[in-house]
């Protein structure tokens, strides 16, 4: 009697599971908003709406004339808008002068700093203030910011996010219940906001500062909220915006608040607020071409809350507060007539009355949610399963791959006993079947690995050769003797060659070393596909924790592509594989992208790379370390001979 | 002869030495000889109050105030400070959110200012926990506790015990880093009356769950009423727009609202008429 098939073995059928597994999990995004959770104020001590607000029209006709004001200044320096940091000095002492006749305690403060545009460093001001809190002990603090704009277009009575601030400050003047200070922050660019909290945070000691006078502190921020804001007298919506650096988010209590603040104070949450700012970044999730149910109010806010989290660039100025652990969100409005601009007032001074009954920082609720709207969430242990069924595919053929890889590594009793017993008799021993494989299923994984070697390589160059590299683009995209130009998608048939040409020479040189390491003996498939798999099944599953949505997105590409790659002798099988590989190669997804975005694939790759750079996203890594080389690999590995026992070089 | 001599002596001594040993049992043992036991309002003499708030934090105002509005009206009613104890865990009065600095209401009308003038109170902050609480109630302190601090109380004594705070199955939390168990607050009532600490205790308790807390009582003499009962939570009253959050709790607030109707007219009124005036539609829970 055969004993029956080890896991490992029962291959096809596995596979069909995991294949079901993952359409399963993709059919389980969409059912997302019907299982999602209507929110709740975790935090007992935040009592959301409770307090009356006193924010009236006398405070919003202040807002106005100060957005009034600073517009006519502006049209008066229009001469400057040449020379911005000027520009941005006659603006920021325009708001110092506007604060310090508001009230002779504020102190307001020009913070100079640097920022690269268009790659010139340039130097910006902007203006902070500190309100101190009367009654409170000032270690402590809330903070407000905003942007100033080149230009607003004129509405009558329009209230601008500087208006806005200014007026919530003379406001709080008289009011008695404050308990934190309260920082206010103007700046003209979103660099601004992380240079001050980098100086805020940096705990250098005065003598080595380079400051003349004191920077002020209002000891720790608990939160922070950030207006974005035309100069409008009337809106339809208030949206919210929330993802921060690489996708992280802010405590959803916080949410929370403004969500209950803005029902008290009238505002319909159900329609009238929304996660989707205006313009709405992502027109083609709305597009006629998609099925109804995938373009319901609720699957458009997820798809766009899991887009912006992939990106993993911030939505906002609030996004560099994240990386002090500071929950910050940004409000912003949508034009309409819905609602009076008094509303935007009352809700940012009802939300600050409910953060300054905090104790300690937000703690009791999410930080790792995905949201169908301002009212409805998904935990991380609800969205981890959908993203689990995805990664299905590829997790299942790794673990077979291990145990077949484990098999050929161990010795059966039988041929030791065996080989012992031949050794006694004097005979010459002949290794069995499983210790024949030993040694090249050994170098096959190493061989694997050595594309790893090669994603390393493509992840530090660009970081150190950045000018050099772009140079070269540059040179090849623009000095070509051919006019790509002219033929329809010349360009990105150009990048292919480029790819091919590029990887096919990445490969050619990893096949020399592999032929240095194994000499004579034969790829064992198997471990060579288990060492190329090694990087994207600890990267996918590991990086999931911090940015969701990139790694579902980046499953769904990979698991059903990759998982079930191998050589074989049909050469039907050869082609569709390879197709497979052509569809989802880097090139053409870079492709997809940037025709989805708008931009073109240079201009792509260096927003990638700038991206990674300042926020830590995770597009380059998983491009460069895991994804390059997994392809190029797949590539060679589709090209090699089941079982190959001669050493001979296959083109790709 | 010398047995006979020793044993003489000590039955001399076993007359004579219990003689000096109790001479006021002797005394007071003639005074209950009379036909009836006394009833317990003949011997009751004095009153105290013990009146205790266990939350801290500007969100659990309505506890600070309960335990003011309660301290008020027992006052007035006639028990003077040196005999109330109050222990109030935090301080509301000079919170930096307080939009009337130095003032408690338990009202939004704001009439009544609670934390005004000759307010006393004796365990503050963080002296509330339970081993301060069990050491008021039995009366083992550290000699070096002053007189304000302790409850001396005798045997003609009649104490209200009022508590107010979170609670739940069987416990009372205090200060948001321990409980007080029900079992633990009934051996303190057994020691207080094996001690003669008491004549009679009224104990009153609003928090959520509150009549589990009195489950396990096994003294005599005590009457307990709670707020709610095992799985009912106590209700605020109402909240207050000025200051953001609650004021008062039903159960205090109906409470006393029933002494400050009956001032005339108090020495006829009886615990069962207060305790009829508890219904589900005003409180949301069962008071019993």
């Amino acid at each position: 009697m055969s004993a029956p098939l080890p896991l490992y073995q029962r291959r096809k059928q596995l596979r069909v599971l995991s294949v079901v597994l993952f359409l399963v999990g993709l059919f389980s995004l969409t059912q997302f908003p019907q299982h999602a959770h209507r929110t709740y104020v975790s935090e007992n001590a935040l009592m959301p709406g409770s307090a009356r607000v006193d924010y009236s029209s006398k405070d919003l006709e202040a807002a106005a004339r100060t957005t009034h004001d600073f517009i006519q200044f502006q049209k008066t320096i229009k001469h400057l808008s040449g020379d911005l940091p000027s520009w941005s000095r006659s603006c920021a002492e325009w708001i110092v002068s506007r604060l310090q006749d508001l009230n002779c305690d504020l102190d307001p403060r020009i913070f100079s700093y640097n920022v690269s545009l268009a790659g010139r460093q340039e130097t910006r001001y902007q203006v902070y203030a500190v309100l101190k809190a009367p009654k409170a002990d000032g270690t402590e603090s809330i903070a407000l910011t905003t942007r100033w704009h080149w230009h607003h277009k004129e509405a009558a009575n329009g209230v601008s996010g500087l208006g806005l601030l200014v007026s919530i400050l003379g406001h709080l003047r008289t009011s008695r219940w404050m308990a934190k200070d309260i920082i206010v922050l103007i700046s003209d660019t979103d660099q601004g906001v992380r240079s001050w909290l980098d100086k805020y945070h940096a705990p250098h000691t005065y003598a080595s500062s380079d400051d003349d006078d004191v920077f002020p502190r209002a000891g720790s921020i608990q939160a922070a909220i950030n207006f974005d804001l035309p100069a409008t007298s009337t809106f339809d919506q208030i949206t919210l915006s929330l993802e921060g650096y690489n996708g992280q988010l802010p405590n959803l209590d916080l949410t929370n608040t403004i969500v209950r603040v803005a029902r008290v104070e009238g505002l319909n949450t159900d329609h009238k607020m929304s996660l989707i700012a205006h313009p709405a970044p992502y027109p083609f999730l709305s597009s006629p071409y998609l099925p109804d149910e995938l373009t319901t109010p609720m699957m458009t806010t997820l798809f766009t809350f899991m887009i912006n989290q992939a990106k993993g660039v911030p939505t906002g100025p609030h996004g560099a507060f994240n990386t002090y652990h500071i929950d910050a969100v940004t409000v912003g409005v949508s034009p309409g007539t819905s609602y009076n601009s008094v509303m935007i007032g009352r809700l940012a001074v009802g939300t600050l009355r409910s953060l300054n009954n905090l104790l300690e920082r937000l703690h009791q609720s999410f930080y790792f949610y995905v949201l169908c709207s301002p009212t409805h969430y998904l935990s991380i242990g609800e969205y981890m399963i959908p993203f689990g069924l995805l990664v299905a595919p590829l997790l299942v053929e790794f673990l077979c791959l291990v145990f077949v890889f484990a098999d050929t590594q161990v010795t059966r009793p039988r041929d030791i006993a065996e080989a012992h017993m031949l050794k006694r008799e004097g005979k010459t021993v002949t290794q069995g079947e499983h210790s024949m494989r030993q040694l090249p299923a050994l170098l096959s994984v190493v061989c694997g690995l050595l594309f790893l070697a090669l994603g390393l390589a493509l992840y530090v160059l660009p970081l150190f050769a950045r000018r050099l590299l772009s140079g070269v683009g540059v040179l090849v995209m623009e000095a070509t003797l051919f006019p790509v130009g002219y033929i329809p998608f010349g360009y990105e048939i150009e990048f292919f060659l480029i790819y091919v040409i590029l990887g096919a020479i990445a490969v050619r040189l990893l096949g020399s070393a592999t032929r240095a390491l194994l000499g004579d003996l034969p790829i064992d498939p198997s471990s060579f596909k288990l060492g190329i798999m090694i990087p994207v099944a600890v990267f996918i599953p590991c990086m999931s924790l911090l940015n969701f949505s990139f790694c579902t997105m980046a499953a769904a590409i990979v698991a059903p592509v990759y998982s079930f790659l191998g050589p074989s002798y049909n050469h039907k099988q050869r082609l569709m594989q390879a197709l497979a590989l052509l569809i989802v190669s880097p090139p053409a997804l870079l492709m997809a992208i940037s025709y989805f975005g708008n931009t073109n694939v240079p201009a792509l790759m260096d927003a990638i790379l700038d991206q990674h750079l300042l926020y830590r996203s995770l597009a380059y890594p998983f491009l460069t370390l895991v994804y390059i080389p997994l392809h190029l690999a797949a590539c060679r590995l589709i090209s090699l001979s089941p079982y190959e026992h001669s050493p001979t070089k296959k083109d790709k | 002869h010398l047995r006979t001599i020793v044993l003489l002596l000590c039955a001399l001594l076993f007359i004579i030495i219990p003689s000096y040993a109790s001479p006021s049992s002797s005394s007071s043992s003639s005074t209950p000889s009379s036909s009836h036991a006394p009833s317990n309002s003949t011997r009751h003499t004095n009153n105290w109050a013990v009146l205790v708030c266990t939350s801290r934090f500007w969100f659990n105002y309505r506890h600070i105030s309960n335990v003011l509005g309660f301290y008020r009206t027992v006052k007035k009613l006639g028990i003077p400070d040196s005999q109330i104890i109050v222990m109030l865990a935090d301080d509301m009065a000079c919170n930096p959110r307080n939009v009337y600095p130095g003032s408690i209401f338990n009202n939004e009308n704001h009439k009544l200012d609670l934390y005004g003038e000759h307010v006393e109170v004796d365990y503050r902050g963080y002296e509330v926990n339970v081993e301060n609480f069990i050491r008021l109630l039995t009366g083992r302190h550290d000699p070096s506790v002053t007189r304000s601090k302790r409850l001396l109380t005798d045997e003609r004594s009649n104490i209200l015990v009022y508590m107010t705070g979170h609670g739940g199955d069987e416990f009372l939390k205090f200060q948001d880093a321990e409980e007080l168990s029900s079992h633990d607050l009934a051996d303190a009532f057994a020691q207080m009356h094996s001690k003669k600490r008491y004549n009679e205790i009224l104990f009153m308790v609003d928090t959520c769950q509150a009549n589990t807390l009195y489950k396990q009582f096994y003294s005599p003499n005590i009457i307990a009423i709670g707020s709610s009962r095992l799985g009912e939570n106590s209700y605020s009253h109402h909240s207050d727009s000025d200051l953001g959050l609650s004021v008062i709790d039903r159960f205090t607030y109906h409470t006393l609202e029933f002494f400050e109707n009956k001032q005339r007219n108090i020495n006829n009124v009886s615990l069962l008429q207060l305790f009829k005036t508890y219904n589900y539609d005003k409180l949301g829970s069962h008071a019993e």
